[in-house]
């Protein structure tokens, strides 16, 4: 029994000693964390796939277009989410961008996920900064060039389409120490415009004068040649200008020339990545072009505002009925109608909510079969905003107006079947042409598109209206900056 | 261990003797719970000062008058007995255990040596007695309403886990479960495996106090869970208990709901039409639906539940052992689904190999399978319009010739048939689990022991949500409607305990000193993997027939942690007592510079009635203690974190690798007193602060990185606990006695150094609490629609008060809408031009727990619990959105001397974003549990089974039988959400699975 006892207590006290070697330095088996995105040049040329998803869904969730392009009457919608319905009441509310929110996520979503490709660009743009990182050779091939332009356009964009949305913001790159960051760095959306538009040149200069091709998962399927992505850093540089004004009477001050010399380079095609369901979907398109997000093609979310069909028959009112009771198909030569809207006999809003948001047409253009964007290209930038932002340039700052009478035909006569323009146009003619074509054919492409087009011609938007976005109260918060809002009738714009 | 402890009293109790005595009667003291003789015990002839105790074999001798007398046997934890001596001279009593009294010994937690009696904090225990009065399908519902300072919130759906919190708040982002120990085993999650039956006690250490043995992730407390043994048996007695239950579950209450509409009619059905619906132009809703049906009726249906059970346990002179099987089935109330099918088994065995070495084994195993309610049923039955037959059947798609229940009767709306939805889809989940121990003590001498121990717990859980080939409704998200899909979840954790204790135990003369000195090992590991599959081949419900797999999750976690701890316990006298704790622990979930964190415990406790004679006092202790203990941070909060989606990586969450456990620091405050030999009291009060809160902090956008894990900010709680026993009557032919608990906190966010920010239950736009410099946790921030003419003023000062009007729900509306369509609350804002305020606090003024025990003719045995909660709010999102979709029974206008228009209602309503319209009072009294028990003892069958049975007892009980609430949902004691939400605290009603009423009957013999 003796034995037995000390061979039980060995036993025990074993038991607790091998146990008691304590791993106290337990790895995250499951997230990679900066060390493992940045561990070599293989890890470095992927850290650009996050960020071009972020960038994408800053632009294309469901938090991200389809209330602002309700607050700006071009979609129209009943529902509470996404902050669709506190965004278009009519008279319109100011936006509450207070800490307790509902709506917060409609408005910090772009801007956090703007940022958070920016810091990604700055990530790529510090580790290239060091001579010992360089040249970046993957796989027997030098991509520094390629990861320059990468990090400037990231960098660039960013900043440049916070600018057309957000009244301010902060300026970042690798030379920015982002931990002393406070409220006082804060600078306007112009400053904003300018860093972000002196970025995109950098990024499109590198890419010019460089050959390389995107690698296919930085923008899902996509692999843009050096020149295709200056050509976008070009337009979105041009985008940045000519969307910048808050209102009219600011369209006047963009730098026309200058966008004429963007889009000298612009986009020569219609940039569109290709879904996945996963990480690239285009909620911009699904959510406000009508369907159910959970796979049923019922038409229940937003509808195209009565403005905007009124835009295609002046006879079509513009408000809709008070009694509720739908309208009939619409009337007009815009052969549109049928390829890229939907008459719907039925409305599901409910009544309660306010007949103004009723409509009868859905915005169809885009919306995959049962909303499976799976290998469906998502076009967000389409090579006719560029056309017509550069024939806007070329109209404002007394350029080749057959030019830019061939541009808008482009889509004016190409898709739409209408009259063409000519050299001989009025201005004011061509500038409403100009406007008809990019409410018409550029709706529903980046979030955010609609606001900044609404916003810049007389009398669309309505009094009250929000025409930019606050910088989110939680981020003001976290920067010891009061909150503020824009939008309501009683608010400043 | 009992036995040493019970002869120790009784050395420490003296008595003055009596010699004027004529005649002697002895006799001998046993326990009626066992049968084994009871040292110590104190026999006096009532009205003398003559007495004597019992010695160690139980027995006793006194002189007592020739004339008799009555003798009064007392003894601390028993209940006092008095016996007419008439002619007899031998006279043995059976005394029975009192509940009430400080009966306990050996406190988890406490430095060896000192008992309930020394205590130097409070501590909350729940005997077997009172558990077994009416034993729960899980352990956490033998809590409810027993323990001051206990908070449980059970979920109705079977299976499910209840919210604990013990005492206040102490994490102000994650949840306040306590930890749960088993037998001895830290075990992962929570009771609701766990059956009552065999259960001996549950101890609560709700004190930081207390609960600092566990150091570093004790601040929310420990529930210690000991299982019966047969350690406490007559050698060589076996016990085999047989119990059977059968009930009913059904829920009595239904939400109000509106059976009108605001539609003009279709002439043709005498319905609004589907869709393109016309308002009436006064926008009352006063036109009835034709037939309309509450399809609660449908949801909620009335079924059987039963449990069946047997122990065998048992005793030699080396060994003891109890072995029990449990069997249950609950089905719950919802339509088509099963419920909870449970199988447990438990094995307890503990053997002297030899008089120094002690080795005590405890294994638990469970299997159930859980047939789970889809939470949308919930919704979609209350917001449907009435008119609509679910049961309709319409031509099957996939098959011409057969009919199918409508998926979607009304295909103007989201929503999908609940009857449909039920006897379509599948969602099931199985559990196993394993909880065991080996345990190994070895005293080689008197003043040392060894104790070794090895727990474990096992859990393997598989979820399986299945919607078939040929489903037709659109609320499931696959990509094409009659494809089907399934998910597969699969998780396993496993927890590991090492303990290692060395106790010495030594006596200086009036001084005992005992120590511990402890190691004490954990690793938790868990895996996580669920695969999701759309659209099947073949209507074969496996990932096998599934034709794209859509996405593949893994999450793995490993938490390790050592401690070191010493303790120091001293009692001078039985009467003062010094309890010192030091825990150092190093845990895995902090950086290298955090990693170690140390924790103490002072406690002492001064037994003023051994020094002082007070009249009616037979014990009076005074305590004081302060202890840290802390909370632990989730697995990942440390690490610097890249989403990974597709072979992409998003930057997520920046690490911090001076993160650090929060720290609960606690003063307590108590006495314990016997008064008037019948009551027990017991009041304590408490001051907690716990700092270096752990919060997932919002980091500015440019960071890239959203957030970080972050120390920051103080939650502080001060609360009062009393729990008043009594033992009102005892005679031999009626007994009762009673236990009342109370408990009171105030808790404050003391300091929030970074933005306010708000929490929910984790449902859609639950977010109505926020967290608050200045406010308690559970505050409710929300749209307040105004009610003085007075706040019209503060928003707008120049406001014309003859504008405005109160309308005759006391709110205010625009005077010249008054009694019109357009008439609507108005929201308040203030001068700051905040639109958002504070509307509600879900923190109740006070809770009382009152349970009494009729015992009648010694074998009838009536108990009932009662339950009051007072104040506390609710915020209902249940009641918003019936409101949304003009369903609350509210909006039925017929009648109405004030009709409302709908535009009035949606104004509330608020597009969901939260409103002051929808928080209630959540006070209520709710009778909780009832049990009546008749025991007929064994002899009353003779031998005619062998005198085999010992005794039948035959039991009724009842739960949630009444409730007395103005709280217009299910039930008014709610929460939801997952563990690391705060259930108790996030009083959010929501469209869950609601808690119902049971009433059973039960057989339980014992052999």
């Amino acid at each position: 029994m003796k034995m037995y006892k000390i061979n039980l207590i060995i036993l025990l006290a074993l038991g607790v000693f091998i146990n008691s070697c304590a791993d106290l330095e337990i790895e995250n088996f499951n997230e990679p964390n900066f060390d493992d995105v940045l561990a070599s040049p293989q890890d470095l040329i992927n850290v650009p796939g996050g960020a071009f998803v972020s960038w994408w869904q800053a632009q294309s969730t469901v938090n991200t277009g389809t209330a602002w392009a309700a607050n700006a009457d071009m979609l129209t919608c009943s529902w509470g989410n996404f902050g669709i319905r506190n965004f278009s009441w009519q008279p319109p509310l100011a936006i509450d961008n207070s800490l307790t929110s509902n709506d917060a996520a409609a408005i910090s979503t772009a801007y956090s996920n703007y940022y958070n490709a920016v810091s990604s660009g700055i990530d790529i743009e510090r580790f290239l900064s060091v001579p010992e990182n360089l040249p970046v050779i993957v796989n027997g091939v030098d991509q520094t060039a390629m990861l320059d332009a990468v990090s400037k356009f990231l960098i660039g964009s960013g900043h440049a389409q916070i600018s057309i949305l957000y009244d301010r913001g902060f300026t970042a790159d690798s030379e920015t120490d982002l931990g002393t960051l406070n409220g006082e760095a804060f600078v306007t959306s112009a400053e904003m415009r300018d860093f972000g538009v002196s970025k995109l040149e950098e990024a499109a200069s590198i890419a010019s004068s460089n050959t390389f091709s995107l690698p296919a998962n930085y923008l899902n399927g996509l692999e843009l040649t050096s020149t295709q992505f200056a050509e976008l850093a070009n337009h979105i540089a041009a985008m940045a200008l000519a969307y910048h004004p808050r209102n009219p009477g600011e369209v006047g001050d963009v730098d026309w020339a200058k966008v004429v010399t963007l889009t000298n380079n612009g986009l020569s095609y219609d940039f569109a990545p290709l879904g996945d369901n996963n990480l690239w979907f285009d909620d911009v398109k699904g959510i406000g072009g009508g369907a159910l997000a959970n796979g049923v093609q019922a038409n229940t979310w937003a509808r195209v505002d009565q403005k905007v069909l009124n835009l295609m028959d002046p006879n079509y009112p513009s408000e809709f009925p008070a009694d509720g009771a739908s309208l009939p198909e619409l009337t007009t030569d815009d052969d549109r109608i049928s390829t890229d809207f939907l008459y719907r006999s039925s409305i599901f809003f409910p009544i309660d909510r306010g007949t103004y948001r009723f409509s009868n047409y859905v915005h169809n253009r885009y919306i995959p079969n049962a909303y499976d964007f799976a290998g469906v290209p998502m076009p967000k930038f389409l090579k006719a905003e560029g056309d017509l932002i550069r024939a806007e340039a070329l109209i404002r700052s007394g350029g080749d107006k057959g030019e830019a009478a061939t541009l808008i035909n482009n889509t004016r006569v190409g898709r739409g079947g209408l009259t063409p323009l000519t050299a001989a146009d009025s201005d004011t003619d061509m500038l409403a042409a100009v406007k008809y074509e990019r409410i018409i054919e550029l709706l529903n492409t980046w979030g955010g598109r609609e606001l900044a087009e609404a916003r810049r011609w007389d009398g669309w938007l309505r009094e009250g209206a929000f025409r930019q976005l606050p910088v989110p109260g939680g981020e003001l918060t976290v920067l010891g900056v009061e909150i503020y809002t824009f939008g309501g009738l009683e608010a400043s714009n | 261990m009992k036995r040493i402890l019970l002869l120790s009293l009784m050395f420490s109790l003296t008595f003055a003797f009596s010699a004027l005595a004529q005649r002697t009667v002895s006799g001998t003291v046993t326990s009626a719970d066992d049968g084994s003789t009871v040292p110590g015990v104190n026999v006096v002839l009532k009205g003398t000062t003559t007495g004597t105790t019992t010695d160690l074999d139980g027995n006793y001798r006194l002189s007592v008058p020739e004339e008799g007398g009555t003798l009064v046997y007392s003894f601390i934890g028993l209940s006092q007995q008095e016996v007419q001596i008439g002619a007899r001279s031998v006279i043995d009593v059976a005394m029975q255990s009192d509940v009430q009294q400080l009966t306990e010994v050996v406190v988890t937690g406490a430095a060896p040596g000192i008992t309930t009696k020394t205590l130097g904090y409070s501590l909350g225990k729940v005997d077997e007695n009172l558990i077994q009065q009416a034993p729960g399908v899980d352990a956490a519902q033998a809590l409810q309403g027993k323990v001051a300072g206990v908070k449980v919130i059970q979920n109705g759906a079977p299976g499910s886990n209840a919210g604990i919190r013990l005492r206040g708040s102490t994490s102000l982002y994650e949840g306040q479960q306590p930890l749960v120990v088993v037998d001895g085993v830290i075990v992962d999650g929570g009771l609701n495996t766990i059956n009552s039956e065999d259960i001996e006690s549950i101890e609560i250490l709700k004190s930081s106090s207390a609960a600092a043995l566990y150091g570093s992730r004790g601040a929310n407390g420990v529930i210690v869970i000991n299982t019966r043994r047969g350690a406490n048996m007559k050698e060589g007695d076996v016990r085999i208990v047989f119990r059977n239950e059968v009930g009913r579950n059904y829920l009595p209450g239904r939400i109000d709901l509106a059976e009108t509409h605001h539609y003009e009619i279709d002439s043709e059905t005498g319905a609004p039409p589907v869709g393109n619906q016309v308002p009436r132009a006064d926008q009352l809703s006063v036109v009835p639906y034709p037939n309309p049906q509450d399809y609660q009726d449908i949801l909620f249906q009335e079924e059987a539940f039963y449990t069946n059970y047997l122990s065998i346990s048992g005793r030699t002179d080396k060994a003891n052992f109890m072995l029990s099987a449990q069997n249950t089935n609950q089905p719950g109330v919802v339509y088509d689904t099963d419920g909870q099918s449970r199988q447990n088994f438990k094995a307890n065995f503990d053997y002297n190999l030899t008089d120094d070495l002690f080795i005590s084994t405890s294994n638990f195993f469970s299997q159930r399978e859980i047939d789970n309610a889809p939470t949308s049923v919930f919704f979609d039955a209350l917001l449907f319009r009435p008119d609509l037959d679910l049961f309709a059947k319409v031509p099957d798609p996939n098959n011409p010739s057969a009919t199918i229940i409508n998926a979607k009767p009304d295909s103007s709306a989201q929503m999908v048939n609940p009857v449909y939805t039920l006897t379509e889809r599948y969602s099931t989940t199985t559990d196993d689990r394993y909880i065991g121990s080996v345990g190994l003590n070895y005293s080689p001498f008197n003043f040392l022991t060894f104790e070794g121990f090895v727990g474990l717990d096992k859990q393997w859980s598989t979820t399986e949500n299945i919607v078939p080939l040929g489903y037709l409704a659109d609320d499931v998200a696959f990509q094409r409607i009659g494809a089907g899909g399934m998910d597969v979840t699969k998780d396993q954790t496993t927890q590991v305990n090492v303990r290692g204790n060395v106790l010495i135990s030594k006596t200086f003369g009036d001084l005992a000193l005992n120590s511990r000195i402890g190691y004490w090992f954990e690793r938790n590991q868990y895996d996580y993997t669920q695969v999701n599959g759309d659209g099947f081949t073949f209507d074969r419900r496996t990932l096998e027939n599934i034709q794209t797999v859509s996405d593949v999750d893994q999450f793995k976690s490993e938490v390790q942690s050592e401690n070191m701890l010493i303790q120091i316990g001293g009692v001078y006298q039985d009467k003062i007592s010094l309890d010192l704790l030091g825990r150092r622990d190093a845990v895995s979930l902090f950086g290298p510079e955090a990693r170690t964190s140390n924790n103490y415990r002072v406690a002492a406790s001064y037994r003023i009635s051994e020094d002082f004679d007070i009249p009616g006092i037979q014990e009076f202790k005074i305590r004081a203690a302060r202890a840290t203990s802390g909370v632990w941070p989730r697995y990942s909060a440390q690490y610097e974190t890249f989403n990974v989606t597709a072979g992409v990586a998003t930057k997520d969450q920046l690490g911090n690798e001076n993160l650090k456990p929060a720290i609960a620091i606690e003063n307590e405050f108590g006495i314990n007193m016997n008064l008037l030999n019948k009551f027990t009291l017991d009041v304590s009060y408490v001051m907690n602060n716990t700092t270096d809160q752990i919060i997932q902090v919002p980091l500015p956008a440019v960071v890239g990185f959203g957030t970080q894990w972050q120390n920051a900010g103080d939650l502080e709680y001060r609360g009062l606990e009393i729990t008043l026993g009594a033992n009102v009557v005892d005679n031999p032919n009626f007994r009762w006695d009673f236990n009342v608990v109370f408990d009171r906190f105030k808790q404050e966010i003391t300091n929030l150094p970074i933005p306010e920010f708000r929490r929910g239950t984790g449902i859609q736009q639950s977010d109505v609490f926020l967290i608050k410099e200045g406010e308690p946790l559970g505050a409710i921030y929300a749209t307040k629609w105004m009610r003085s003419l007075d706040e019209v003023l503060d928003g707008n000062p120049e406001a014309d008060l003859s504008d405005y009007a109160i309308n005759n729900e006391g709110f205010v509306v625009r005077a010249n809408q008054l009694g019109t369509g357009a008439e609507v609350p108005l929201p308040y804002v203030d001068a700051e031009g905040a639109t958002t305020h504070k509307v509600g606090d879900t923190n109740p003024d006070f809770n009382l727990g009152i349970n009494n025990t009729f015992t009648i003719y010694k074998n009838l045995t009536v108990y009932f619990l009662w339950d009051w909660k007072q104040g506390g709010d609710i915020y209902s999102q249940t009641l918003q959105f019936l409101t949304r979709d003009n369903r609350a029974g509210y909006m039925d206008q017929r009648g109405s001397a004030y009709p409302k228009s709908i535009n009035y209602y949606q104004g509330f309503y608020n597009t969901n974003n939260p409103s002051s319209y929808f928080v209630y009072d959540g006070s209520y009294l709710k009778l909780r549990e009832l049990s009546i028990n008749y025991n007929i003892p064994g002899t009353l069958f003779g031998e005619g089974f062998g005198n085999a049975v010992e005794n039948i007892r035959l039991g009724l009980v009842g739960r949630n039988l009444l409730i007395i609430s103005d709280y217009p949902g299910y039930d008014p004691e709610v929460g939801q959400g997952p563990d690391n939400i705060d259930r108790t605290t996030y009083a959010l009603d929501g469209f869950r699975y609601p808690n119902f009423r049971t009433f059973s009957g039960s057989i339980q013999i014992t052999f």
